[in-house]
Formats: C-alpha cells, structure tokens, sequence
C-alpha cells in the first residue's frame, strides 16, 4: 500500500494549532512517524540536545544499513508578497557538522511539505544559489542569530504551489523525491565518498566561517566597517596559515597556563566546560 | 522506557554520550563525535577562538594584569590588581586579539564583544568565536559522529547465552542489568563473556 509522505498521523490534530512555544514535541513525532511509515526505524533522543532524530534502513541492494541524522525546522511559512511566501529560519556554525549523513529536515506545516537536504546538498545548493557569502559570511551568522529566508514556497494560483531555494528549484528535494535523496546508500557503503564528503564540509567550513563579510556600509554599533573587516580576516588568514604543530603549541601552552591555576579556579573551567559540552545544539526554534 | 533501560541510559548520559531510543524495537543508539583522524572527542557547542583556535575557557580574565576568577563571580570587577578589566578573553597571552592594539580596539568597539570574544548574551555569540572546528588532540579539521547501537536487558544469568544469541546479530552490543541496577554485563557483538561487573564496560562503545 502507498502511504501518502508526509501526511498528518493526527487527522484530529491541527498542526496550526500549535504555538511556537509548544509545537516541537508534536512536528518531530509527525516526521517520525511520517518516516515509520516508509520503512524507517526512527530513534528519539533520551534528552532533548543535539540531534533531533536518528532513522535508519536497510538498503535493498547492498543489505546494509543506512544511517541518517536528522535536524528537523518545523516553521509556519510567511506571506512576503501576493503569491510568495518565506521560510524563515536560523543556522548556526554549529549545525553544520563534518558528516554527511546530517540531514536537515525543513517541515511547512501549513502546506504540510518536507523539504530535505543531506548537508552536502544543501552547502552545494547555497553555492550554487549564490547565497554563500549572505548566509554564512556575515557576522550575524557567527553571532548565531542570522535568520535567512531563502526557501520560499511560489502560489499563483488555487494549484499547489512550487518551493524554491533562491531562483532554484527544490522539486527534486521535495517529499518522497527529497526522501528518496537520502537513500541512496552511497556514503554508507563507499568509504572514500564518505571521507571526501566529510572533508568538503570542513573545506567549507574553514573557506567561509573563517572569513568576515561587512553587513551595512552605515556601520552601527555591532556592524564591522570594512577597514576593520580587513585587518580582522588578516589576522584569520595568518592563523588559517599556521602547520598544525604551531596549533598544538598553542594548545600545549594553554594547557600549562591552566595547570598553574589555583584547584578552584581549574574546577569552576572545568564545571562551565562540561556544563556546555550538552548546550542545546542549534537547529531549534 | 522501562526503567532498567532508563538507568542504562542516564549512566551513558553522564559519560558525555548522546543517547537516542527506539520505541518498537525498545532498542538503543548511542552517539559521540570525534575527530576523524584520532578519535578524540569533539564538542560542537564549545566555542574556539577565529585567531588562535584556543577553546573557550570559562573564566574572566584581567587585560591589565592576566589575573584569572572563575566565572561564578557574575560581576568580577574590579580585578585584584585595581583595574575593571576582568573580561571573557581568549586563554592564549600571545593571541592577536590581546596582543594587536588595533585588532582588539576593534573587538572592544563592537557591542557583542566588549566583554570579551567568549562573552555571550543568550545565545548571542561575539562573532570572533566559532563552534569546535580544530580537533584538541591533533588539530584536524575533520570529524564524524560514531554510534555503537545496542539492547538492554534484565540480567538473568541461567538465560543470558540464549538472549546472546537471539540479539547478538542485531546489535553492536548488548548490556545486562541486575533488578537493582548494581551489577552489569557488557557483550560486544559476537564477543560473548558472562563477566559481571559494577559497571557498564563503557570501553565497549564505538
């Protein structure tokens, strides 16, 4: 039997209904159990940090499992026009992590779609959209509270509409077809795809995180003008620069400072650190 | 979640490892992200710093004198050498953003880092901080999320081979518990050994 993806396992339930205060809980059950019924086994997390959702299936060709993190948006998408409505979201540097079987799920409840990326898809897509350096190279990401919008769902008429990232089109991320991407077994089962993967995120990471992009010309008092841009990414640059030993020296230093600290000022470090080793990851509401 | 499982579970939990369960299978995942070169563990909700890739230590520190106080003081200031200059500072002396004037006239100028690159207002970072993307052991930038998945069942010693042998195929491991979650038994997949111990044989993982 065809199970229509995604449909609401909750026919009396109301997805709208929620407010943004209480509507986690309900949107990850929904994509769970959305995903259950294609076959997945979905495990939740025990305590709410980090990733939202790990789903797994045998691939049929190899017989060997798949394994898929998911982070899940749930969002309600906003009027930004007559006929286009945004998907309003927020990133974090921390959500972008060096494994390729991160998958961002992002859930319109009002349209009731799923629109999702392997990572890897949705870095090349930001590239290919020319949003790169909007996205992650403006301080307000670094700050972690850059909010973007560049999905956005087109209706022009009383059809279904059309979801695109930018002036891309997102058909082939959408739903079933969108589930479909994720599948294919190809990381799982070929290690140096997986290992090239991993190392085109780090890639990414340091070529755009490790860089400052002035946001306004009319600086304020958070904004960076670009002179001051200029000698802070030439400052990265020359740490960018650094063998890996100069880092090492660095943390070997460190390190030394840290043991001639008195006992309690080393227990308080080490109090915080822990405490913020399970900080709620990015990716939430 | 029955609650042997969930005392497995928390016990995990408070070894820095992410767990994740299966309502119908009743079954478990545990995650951890390490460096994909030596496998030290890798946090990325602890911030380094974009100059130096010094991690966040968590405690003030005095631009004038170096002077360290653990963060528990919300308001440090003034710092013992006189000065109101306990800020959330990069831990390395020789960091550019504390030892070039005109980068750390910068970094003072703007309002999210006044107090400091670590310092954070809510979920507000500095910007001149960003998650772990150097590993600590060996300075990588590459890393992974490894899993071991795994059962938990009650421990009952005359049953434990034919439970070993039903689940032994289905999961990276399989851990026992007594009644009163005290003793355990640990078995990696196809390593069977009936050794009861005080604790989960965490060595077993990933």
């Amino acid at each position: 039997m065809i199970i229509k993806f995604p449909s609401n396992p909750f026919p009396r339930i109301d997805p709208k209904k929620f407010t943004k205060f209480n509507k986690k809980r309900v949107t990850e059950d929904f994509v769970q159990i959305n995903l259950e019924r294609q076959g997945w086994t979905v495990y939740e997390p025990f305590q709410d940090v980090g990733i939202d959702r790990i789903a797994t299936i045998i691939d049929k060709k190899s017989n060997k499992k798949i394994i898929r993190f998911i982070q899940i948006k749930t969002r309600e998408i906003e009027a930004s026009s007559k006929d286009k409505f945004s998907f309003d979201y927020t990133l974090k540097p921390k959500d972008i992590i060096c494994d390729p079987r991160i998958t961002f799920l992002f859930y319109s409840d009002y349209t009731e779609d799923f629109i999702i990326f392997s990572i890897n898809d949705y870095l090349e897509l930001c590239d290919k959209a020319n949003f790169t350096r909007s996205h992650f190279e403006v301080p307000a990401f670094k700050f972690c509270n850059h909010r973007v919008g560049p999905i956005i769902y087109e209706k022009f008429d009383k059809k279904k509409g059309n979801w695109k990232f930018k002036n891309e089109d997102l058909s082939n991320y959408l739903n079933e077809k969108g589930l479909d991407r994720i599948k294919n077994a190809e990381i799982d089962n070929n290690k140096d795809l997986f290992l090239n993967k991993i190392k085109k995120i780090s890639s990414f990471r340091r070529k755009h995180f490790f860089v400052f992009e002035y946001a306004k010309k009319n600086a304020s008092n958070n904004s960076l003008l670009p002179e001051q841009v200029e000698i802070i990414n030439k400052y990265i640059k020359n740490f960018l620069n650094l063998k890996k030993k100069e880092i090492l020296k660095t943390y070997k230093n460190n390190e030394k400072t840290k043991d001639n600290l008195s006992k309690e000022i080393k227990e308080s470090m080490n109090l915080y650190l822990n405490n913020n080793i399970f900080e709620t990851a990015g990716f939430k509401e | 979640m029955k609650l042997f499982e969930m005392s497995v579970a928390y016990k995990l939990q408070s070894e820095n490892l992410q767990v994740f369960y299966n309502r119908d299978t009743e079954s478990f995942i545990c995650s951890k992200d390490v460096c994909l070169e030596c496998n030290k563990e890798w946090f990325h909700s602890v911030n380094q710093c974009v100059f130096c890739g010094s991690e966040n230590p968590f405690v003030w520190i005095c631009s004038h004198c170096d002077h360290k106080v653990g963060l528990a003081s919300s308001t440090p200031n003034p710092c013992q050498c006189g000065h109101n200059a306990l800020c959330k500072l990069c831990f390395n002396n020789n960091c550019p953003s504390r030892t070039d004037i005109e980068l750390s006239k910068i970094i003072i100028s703007l309002k999210n880092s006044s107090k400091g690159i670590f310092d954070k207002r809510s979920a507000t970072r500095s910007g001149f901080t960003i998650s772990q993307n150097f590993c600590k052991n060996c300075a990588s930038e590459n890393n992974y999320i490894k899993i071991s998945e795994f059962k938990v069942l009650k421990l009952d010693l005359e049953n434990i081979k034919k439970q070993y042998d039903i689940y032994n195929k289905l999961f990276d491991l399989i851990i026992f518990v007594n009644e009163d979650f005290t003793k355990f038994i640990t078995i990696k997949k196809n390593e069977f050994n009936k050794e009861v111990k005080d604790d989960i044989n965490l060595k077993n993982f990933f």
